[in-house]
């Protein structure tokens, strides 16, 4: 044989690994979970939410209400800000442009009493009194004497303690907002370790921000991929080794899976701008579907001299990659890089080990062990109690929409923000996405959803629409203040008011400001988050939970809940994964009566048992879309086995070995994804474990005489 | 019974710490006019007691930014959060009192002479008060004068 056939393998590898080398740095490989769901309002509602700075918030508290704990918050802030990176949201400073806004237009800021029922003489006499008699120090409007305006309610859900913000019962509090808006990894990841390196030596201070997810899951994610691949890779390595015994061999198989895999990490990194995580950690499982191929052409002696094609290998390899290829055209970009992924890494595998290893030839070496118990099975009784298992559970199956689920559970940081969330009394309330053409109308819009919600918190509500300005206008002009002018001299002079004191009260300037409609640039000055987007404003309120069934009568306002945005996107995308799953089903049906129809019942066990069994499981916890992915696989990974024991040669003692070796590396290399701390990774690894703990019992059987 | 509760935590604070006579003067820019109080003040750990017995008997307990006013007709509660000008009045009184310069430094900057110390506003306070000064004696507080931008005055004297 040639040395360029022998080594053709290790050159493609040579190859693809140096393209890697060179381009790798150009995929983008992201751990955000949102990235990846379909795209839909609900999603760039989110996005557009995440510009907001009060979703970039940084919390901090220190416990106590004495000197230290005052000393240690301001010591704090000072550091913080002196960074420049940084800036104090919780200053009670007013704001010097709000606060002369207010001024010149406060008859059309605050809540008017119209009722006129009272005399001029007794509403001044009740101010005369109020001053005079109250046991505290009390002042008085000079521009409102007959007191027709009381300000806004202000839900001020944080409290000041000796002139600083306080956490409820806690200590003081300081709330910071990031100055950089490119909401990168990277800008968060440097506000979270300035935060941590400041508070590092200090005690008793608790901190939170909603980017620290992003930097704190970031890195237990890949942590957490990294550990599953190596674990992977080394139980894999230790099998193949024990297996194979064929070192030659052992490295080209290595070289192959490794190409494949690579290749297929740059080729999906051409398509999408952003390549999720999670399809490395699969994406290495994969390849111990791929290398069933190799198992089945080696133990069959396809290596060591020309045989005919083998079709069940060929069958097997069709219906897995036809079941990737119908679920990707589901309209779920994790979804479909998973799949795209494992159908480029499959065709290569199956290209190499099928037509390239027989022209480089290996000896076939005696593994350590042969596969040769078996055990009488009733075959078709557990297809047909199996079947009756999966009609009889799904009705009862209820998915979870949850999105967190599928994420990291990041308990301490969960815990951090219920504890900010329940003193600030934000938990049990939602966000809300305010949506409007133009600035008026966004004013005009949050003032209707804080006369709908009870409890609403719509900070852009403090403002009036040029319709209430000019309803204020008239109610005004009705209550014929200039007519009283004289009379509230004549009376505040008699009751013993300085005179003149009240001379500016009801002036022309309060009574008819010009409206001038506010610009973008003036409400941010105003220290007010708007956001424009794509030709629209946009701004945030927050709502009971209690209440989001209302929010579908505001078409302009839209939730803010990653659970809600889930479920809006599958609900979106629930006709394709419906028509996928048929289509999937039809085709194993398709399979199994084209390849397997004299052993139906046998071969449609190694789909149904599995299938069943992770239905009735999912009976007793939660069952999501990675569950439910992950068992489409797995009833596609089912059938290559019918397939393979439907064939005559299945009984052979090499055939039994490479089908009972092919199990097990499927668990080793799908089964440890169960150890994942990330939701959707441990689901699949669970149904996978499932799955293939049926079918290794199947594998065991032989057919009841 | 909410009464009788107030009344026996104000007489329970009254006797655990040492209560001071004191005289509060009020000049009232809108009324051209003098208003005279007296009566006693307690400082507790968490909170400060005024009780007037003139002109009116009445109990003011300053708690957690909350003002709770109780008189022969019951008692209510204001939020000092709403009051900007009597929040730093009590604010500087209890900032005094704890010796909590911390506190003082954010609104205040000091300039102490002797026992005199005059407080200028600054930020958020400057948009209230004018001038604040007091006077201490063996570290306690004596006197305190409070000019408020609205052309009020407040002066407290503190006898014992």
């Amino acid at each position: 044989m040639k040395l360029g056939t022998k080594t053709l393998n290790i050159v493609l590898f040579a190859i693809v690994g140096t393209l890697f080398f060179v381009y790798q740095n150009s995929v983008h490989v992201s751990t955000n979970l949102l990235s990846f769901l379909p795209e839909g309002k609900s999603k760039e509602a989110f996005e557009i939410y995440s510009h907001f700075k009060n979703s970039k918030e940084v919390l901090i508290a220190t416990e106590g209400f004495d000197k230290d704990s005052l000393a240690k918050i301001k010591t704090i802030e000072e550091k913080l800000l002196a960074t420049e990176l940084l800036k104090l949201e919780s200053g009670i400073t007013p704001n010097a442009k709000l606060l002369e806004y207010t001024k010149n237009n406060a008859f059309y800021l605050k809540n008017l009493n119209k009722d006129d029922s009272v005399s001029i003489h007794e509403k001044l006499k009740a101010l005369y009194e109020k001053m005079t008699h109250n046991p505290y120090y009390t002042t008085i409007d000079a521009s409102d004497p007959l007191g027709y305006f009381s300000p806004k309610e202000q839900k001020m859900p944080i409290n000041i303690r000796d002139g600083h913000l306080a956490l409820g019962d806690f200590g003081y509090l300081c709330v910071l907002s990031i100055k950089d808006t490119s909401n990168t990894i990277e800008s968060y990841e440097t506000i979270y370790n300035l935060v941590h390196q400041e508070l590092k030596s200090m005690q008793n201070v608790r901190v939170f921000s909603p980017t620290f997810y992003f930097v704190e899951n970031a890195q237990k994610i890949q942590d957490d991929v990294t550990f599953l691949i190596v674990l992977s890779t080394i139980l894999l390595l230790v099998l193949y080794i024990f297996i194979i015994k064929n070192i030659y061999l052992l490295i080209n198989t290595i070289a192959t899976l490794a190409t494949s895999a690579l290749l297929s990490f740059l080729l999906i990194g051409m398509i999408w701008s952003e390549v999720s995580v999670f399809v490395l950690a699969f994406g290495n499982a994969i390849g111990t579907l791929a290398i069933d191929y190799m198992f089945h052409y080696y133990f069959y002696g396809h290596y060591e001299r020309k045989k005919k094609f083998n079709t069940s290998v060929f069958y097997g390899f069709l219906t897995t990659f036809g079941g990737f290829l119908i679920f990707v055209w589901v309209d779920f970009p994790l979804i479909q890089q998973v799949c795209v992924f494992a159908m480029i890494s499959l065709v290569l595998s199956y290209l190499q080990f099928v037509f390239l290893f027989p022209l480089i030839g290996f000896k076939k070496a005696q593994p350590y062990t042969k596969f040769h118990f078996s055990i009488p099975l009733p075959y078709r009784a557990i297809a047909l109690l199996s079947l009756l298992a999966i009609v009889l559970s799904i009705p009862f199956l209820h998915l979870d929409t949850n999105i967190k689920n599928l994420d990291y559970q990041n308990a301490s940081l969960m815990k951090e923000e219920k504890f900010f969330k329940d003193a600030i009394k934000k938990e049990g309330y939602m966000p809300l996405l305010i949506e409007a053409n133009s600035i008026d109308q966004l004013i005009a819009y949050s003032n209707t959803i804080q006369k709908s919600f009870k409890n609403a918190t719509v900070p852009l509500s403090y403002f009036f629409d040029k319709s209430f300005y000019e309803q204020r206008k008239q109610e005004l002009d009705a209550l014929h203040v200039n007519e009283k002018k004289s009379l509230i001299e004549e009376e505040t002079t008699k009751l013993g008011f300085r005179e003149g004191f009240f001379k500016n009260a009801y002036n022309e300037a309060l009574l008819h400001p010009s409206y001038q409609e506010l610009s973008l640039e003036r409400l941010r000055e105003m220290g007010f988050d708007v956001v424009f987007h794509e030709g629209k404003y946009y701004t945030h309120a927050l709502v009971k939970n209690s209440e989001r069934s209302l929010v579908t009568n505001f078409p302009f306002a839209s939730s803010i809940d990653a659970k809600e945005m889930f479920f809006n996107a599958l609900e979106k995308i629930a006709h394709q994964l419906l028509l996928g799953g048929i289509v999937a089903i039809a085709f194993i049906f398709f399979m199994l009566w084209m390849v397997c129809r004299k052993t139906i019942a046998l071969s449609s066990s190694f789909v149904l048992l599995p299938t069943a069994l992770i239905l009735l499981f999912a009976l007793t916890g939660t069952f999501t879309i990675a569950h439910i992915f992950m068992l489409f696989i797995m009833m596609l990974f089912g059938i290559d086995y019918g397939i393979y024991m439907s064939s005559e040669d299945s009984f052979k003692d090499g055939t039994r070995s490479a089908i009972f070796f092919s199990i097990i590396d499927t668990f080793a290399g799908f089964g440890v994804l169960i150890f994942s701390d990330i939701g959707a990774l441990h689901a699949m690894g669970l149904v996978s474990c499932i799955a293939t703990g049926a079918i290794l019992v199947l594998l065991m059987g032989r057919k009841s005489e | 019974m909410k009464v009788i509760v107030l009344c026996l935590v104000f007489m329970l604070s009254l006797f655990a710490n040492d209560a001071s006579t004191f005289k509060e003067t009020r000049y009232l820019y809108a009324l051209d006019k003098n208003i005279t109080l007296e009566g006693f003040i307690t400082f507790g750990e968490q909170n400060i007691v005024i009780e007037y017995t003139k002109p009116e008997s009445k109990v003011l307990t300053y708690f957690e930014e909350k003002l709770t006013i109780q008189d022969q007709n019951g008692y209510q509660i204001v939020d000092a959060q709403s009051m900007p000008s009597m929040n730093y009045f009590f604010m500087i009184i209890k900032a005094v009192h704890d010796e909590n310069s911390v506190l003082l430094d954010s609104f205040f900057d000091a300039k102490t002479e002797g026992e005199e110390t005059q407080l200028s506003p600054k930020g958020v306070a400057a948009e209230v008060l004018e001038e604040v000064r007091l006077s201490r004696h063996a570290k306690k507080l004596k006197s305190l004068h409070v000019k408020i931008k609205n052309g009020d005055r407040i002066t407290i004297e503190i006898r014992n």
